[in-house]
């Protein structure tokens, strides 16, 4: 599978997803590479699990594998990749009540061990000082409504545009507008008040 | 510009949509109005904090791991293949097919030459109808003689 040698920078999502219809392993290895570290960020912070996120990263890369062969880029691609995500998401949740507060117990568990902090996160100082930040990171997006929190990560961590977020959380534009805004003052608010303590 | 309009202005800024005039006059009243800079630094650092500590490069085997799953899943041949995938499929040493290579159908792409199965098929399709043909002609000979 796949053509070595072909060079992958100068091609658009849309044109390597039509590689991949084709079985080009290396245009599917650089979407995967591309878009996972945004992917990643986006599920764990919507479900609050890293290893959680992570598993949905792998199964939506292998949902959008098999679904490749009816791929038409009528629509651009990361509308698509995050649609299934959030999918994959949905998913999860209908588990219940009792996998989230499973979920959120291990998510705090690993917060406190120092194992879901930032992963530039270096040495001892670095990583207590990241930890710390992402604790009140965590907490600040906790404190959210699901509408507005779902919103800033499509934004802010996916970089996806208003036009794709709204196809994605299917919001009208204008509500993505206002979430987005409200999102991000209730964000800033909360940091900083953490801050100054 | 006043403290509210230039408030309004901030996601606008954060997006980058903001440019040339418009901009420049954000800037100066961000210059003179420290409550409205306060306000812009601390969305800033929120959103860059966010970003930073959010982005997670993918594990060192996570493509190993989907390329092994996408093997579980997909154990069929790809649907376009090169000159050795071709005679590998047709059973024939690559050479036995070079002088077929002016009839089996066949696309170029950077130079190089590949098969479409689907393309393939057709063609051995037609092949078996034209031996098929050729066969049933042979034994209606025979059964004359």
């Amino acid at each position: 599978m796949g053509n070595a040698g072909e060079p992958m920078d100068d091609l658009t999502d849309e044109q390597r997803m039509l590689m991949i219809k084709f079985d080009n392993v290396e245009a599917f290895d650089a979407l995967f590479r591309k878009h996972a570290p945004g992917l990643t960020g986006y599920l764990w912070r919507s479900c609050g699990d890293r290893d959680a996120a992570e598993d949905l990263v792998q199964e939506t890369f292998l949902n959008l594998y098999r679904s490749r062969k009816t791929y038409e880029p009528t629509a651009r691609f990361s509308t698509w990749l995050y649609t299934i995500a959030r999918n994959a998401c949905a998913n999860r949740r209908v588990q219940g009540a009792r996998e989230r507060a499973r979920t959120r117990r291990v998510a705090e568990e690993r917060l406190r061990a120092g194992k879901d902090v930032a992963p530039a996160a270096d040495g001892p100082h670095e990583r207590a000082v990241a930890a710390e930040e992402d604790e009140a990171l965590a907490a600040g997006l906790e404190r959210l409504p699901e509408r507005q929190r779902e919103v800033l990560l499509l934004r802010e961590v996916a970089g996806l545009a208003y036009e794709e977020i709204a196809r994605v959380a299917r919001m009208p534009m204008g509500t993505v507008k206002t979430e987005l805004h409200r999102a991000r003052r209730r964000l800033a608010e909360a940091l900083a008040e953490r801050e100054s303590r | 510009m006043n403290c509210a309009r230039a408030r309004s202005l901030f996601d606008a800024e954060m997006d980058r949509e903001l440019s040339g005039a418009g901009r420049n006059r954000l800037l100066r009243h961000l210059d003179g109005c420290r409550t409205c800079a306060g306000e812009m630094r601390r969305l800033r650092r929120a959103m860059e904090t966010l970003r930073k500590s959010s982005l997670v490069p993918p594990a060192a085997d996570a493509c190993a791991r989907l390329h092994e799953d996408m093997r579980k899943e997909s154990p069929a041949l790809p649907e376009v293949l090169d000159l050795d995938g071709l005679a590998d499929w047709l059973r024939l040493p690559a050479r036995e097919l070079e002088p077929f290579l002016d009839q089996i159908p066949a696309f170029e792409i950077a130079g190089r030459l590949r098969f479409r199965r689907s393309s393939v098929e057709k063609w051995i399709e037609e092949r078996e109808r034209a031996y098929a043909e050729g066969r049933r002609t042979r034994r209606m000979r025979l059964e004359a003689v």
